[in-house]
């Protein structure tokens, strides 16, 4: 079943056009990576897909509603995302920061509950960062605050996530702890996932469909086998992309 | 008990003795006796007289307009995104100057410097607003422009009316731009529009937590913003116009309140608006006794002292790091 779907969708940032009349679906059980060059769109369609910004044609469903005619607490219960840029300029401790998340399900007269707290909780236990409830998130450092920022995302516990670059920072073991986590949320929650990846490696691993950008193209999509193959990726990139396979197991590398 | 709640009920506390020691002291010092028989309805003393027709109705003006503009502080740094915003930035009280000034040039008194003042402020807030609106997009850097440029111009228009303004009107104006309390008259209002606002905010206490984030990631997770962006500066705007027409300008308080709150107790709102309203009233009383009773019967502008007080207590907080920025 597809969770979010967008049809005849038209994106265009500037003078750059993302996307024109692209149909786009994604359904359970999914996980998408989206690739491209810099600037190429891929904030900005995720921003779109999320309900953010207004597309210049086309309609996104969240399952079957329209997604502008939906109010926004009514999409945070379903849909979230990860952004890629952040600062906050006022103090704010790491479980106030994680408590965020719960915002949509909280009627406006209530506070939280053990419960939501709870939820908090367990959310920065699976990013490694128990121990810091009391720390001003401006005392963390990059990837500690990005896995601050997944655990809010976690706390939030949307069906669809939307991923702007989710390994930036982070070292590598929390981007392959981050990424089993995220694969094991999306599993568990029967949901879909999308997203915008630089390591071609990591989207092999852990993603089941891709969508490239083309500027001035239409954009690719579909399976992983079908999309990152060298050639498209060689135009996509504009840098030659060599493709192994080794034992069922893809592998890329840049020339 | 958490932090949080005792730092609120320590300021509830303050600001009743703040309240008891500025209706006992002045010119007249009245015995704890005296305040008892004048308020339980002795209405021949002379204390009576005192405190319900001059002290009381001060010090609750002082009160009010302290607890309006640390509000309204605290609101505009959050939809602004800007540390250093103060309820003034948006040259809402520019504009309040102008008009009470002109009104002053115009040889108007009492009252009617007030209904002018807010007019000023409310014409200020609508031109901010309708330019920065004009062309279609509405992001808080360009509300901040807007206001800081406008606030600007009225700056340079209160200079050209204080240039050619008569010698024995400059004193009153000076006062009036510093901030000052002899002109306040009625109360009623500011307490009605203070609870209003501070209801109209509590309201969108959780909100403002998530806007303090950003505003993408606040509409993320479910915040209609641009309601609630044009609900706060109303809000805002209200609470500053009001002040300002009772008080004139009064600096600082609106700046330092909401940070001193957010230093020692976070930026949780539902507890930061609470003890902003009583900080803000606490010190705003007590400055304006200091400017009462300093050189009595000298008065002077309690704009003054709010700063002087407001300065040393501020770096001092800071610099012991309550809280890390």
């Amino acid at each position: 079943m597809s969770l979010l779907t967008a049809n005849n969708l038209t994106v265009s940032i500037g003078e750059l056009t993302i996307c024109k009349k692209t149909e786009l679906r994604f359904a359970a059980d999914q996980t998408w990576a989206i690739l491209g060059r810099n600037g190429s769109g891929k904030t900005t369609l995720l921003h779109t897909l999320a309900g953010l910004r207004e597309p210049q044609e086309g309609i996104i469903h969240l399952r079957t509603q329209p997604m502008a005619q939906l109010q926004r607490r009514f999409i945070a219960k379903q849909l979230g995302i990860l952004f890629q840029q952040q600062d906050d300029p006022f103090p704010a401790t790491v479980m106030e920061t994680a408590l965020i998340g719960r915002h949509p399900y909280i009627e406006s007269w209530r506070g939280e509950t053990a419960e939501d707290i709870q939820c908090a909780e367990s959310a920065l236990k699976s990013v490694e960062l128990e121990g810091f409830e009391h720390r001003f998130s401006s005392t963390l450092s990059g990837g500690e605050k990005q896995r601050l920022k997944i655990a809010t995302l976690l706390t939030q516990n949307p069906q669809i996530m939307l991923l702007d670059e989710p390994t930036n920072h982070l070292d590598l073991n929390h981007q392959i702890k981050l990424l089993n986590l995220i694969s094991k949320v999306t599993q568990a929650r029967q949901g879909v996932t999308l997203m915008v990846l630089h390591d071609l490696n990591l989207a092999a691993r852990f993603c089941t469909h891709a969508l490239l950008l083309n500027p001035g193209e239409a954009p690719l999509q579909g399976s992983l086998e079908e999309v990152l193959q060298a050639e498209s990726l060689e135009r996509a990139y504009g840098w030659p992309v060599k493709r192994f396979n080794i034992n069922g197991k893809v592998f890329y590398h840049p020339q | 008990m958490t932090k949080s709640t005792k730092l609120i009920s320590f300021l509830f506390l303050a600001a009743l003795i703040s309240l008891f020691v500025s209706i006992s002291s002045g010119a007249m010092s009245l015995s704890l006796t005296q305040i008892w028989q004048a308020l339980t309805g002795d209405s021949e003393s002379l204390a009576y007289m005192l405190i319900w027709e001059l002290r009381l109705p001060r010090a609750i003006t002082a009160f009010v307009v302290g607890a309006m503009l640390s509000i309204a502080g605290a609101l505009m740094q959050v939809i602004l995104r800007n540390p250093l915003a103060d309820p003034y930035i948006l040259g809402v009280s520019g504009g309040a100057s102008v008009a009470a000034l002109l009104a002053m040039l115009a040889g108007i008194a009492g009252i009617g410097i007030s209904i002018s003042a807010f007019a000023g402020a409310l014409l200020s807030t609508l031109l901010v607003f309708s330019i920065a609106h004009g062309s279609g997009s509405w992001s808080p850097m360009k509300v901040l422009l807007t206001g800081v440029v406008l606030a600007a111009g009225w700056g340079a228009l209160i200079s050209l009316i204080l240039a050619l303004s008569p010698d024995q009107g400059l004193r009153s104006m000076l006062f009036w731009l510093m901030g000052d309390f002899s002109y306040s008259s009625s109360y009623g209002w500011g307490s009605l529009t203070l609870l209003v606002g501070f209801i109209a905010s509590y309201w969108l206490a959780r909100p403002l937590n998530l806007l303090l984030h950003g505003s993408v990631q606040a509409a993320s997770l479910g915040v209609s913003v641009e309601k609630v962006y044009l609900l706060i500066f109303l809000v805002a705007s209200l609470l500053t116009a009001v002040a300002v027409s009772l008080a004139g300008n009064i600096g600082f308080v609106g700046l330092i309140v909401p940070h001193l709150v957010r230093l020692s107790i976070g930026s949780d709102h539902r507890s930061l608006l609470p003890a902003c309203l009583l900080l803000g009233g606490t010190l705003m009383l007590i400055a304006d006794l200091l400017a009462r009773t300093l050189f009595s019967p000298q008065q002077l502008p309690v704009g003054v002292i709010t700063a002087l007080l407001g300065v040393p207590l501020f770096l001092l907080i800071l610099h012991r790091g309550l809280r890390k920025y």
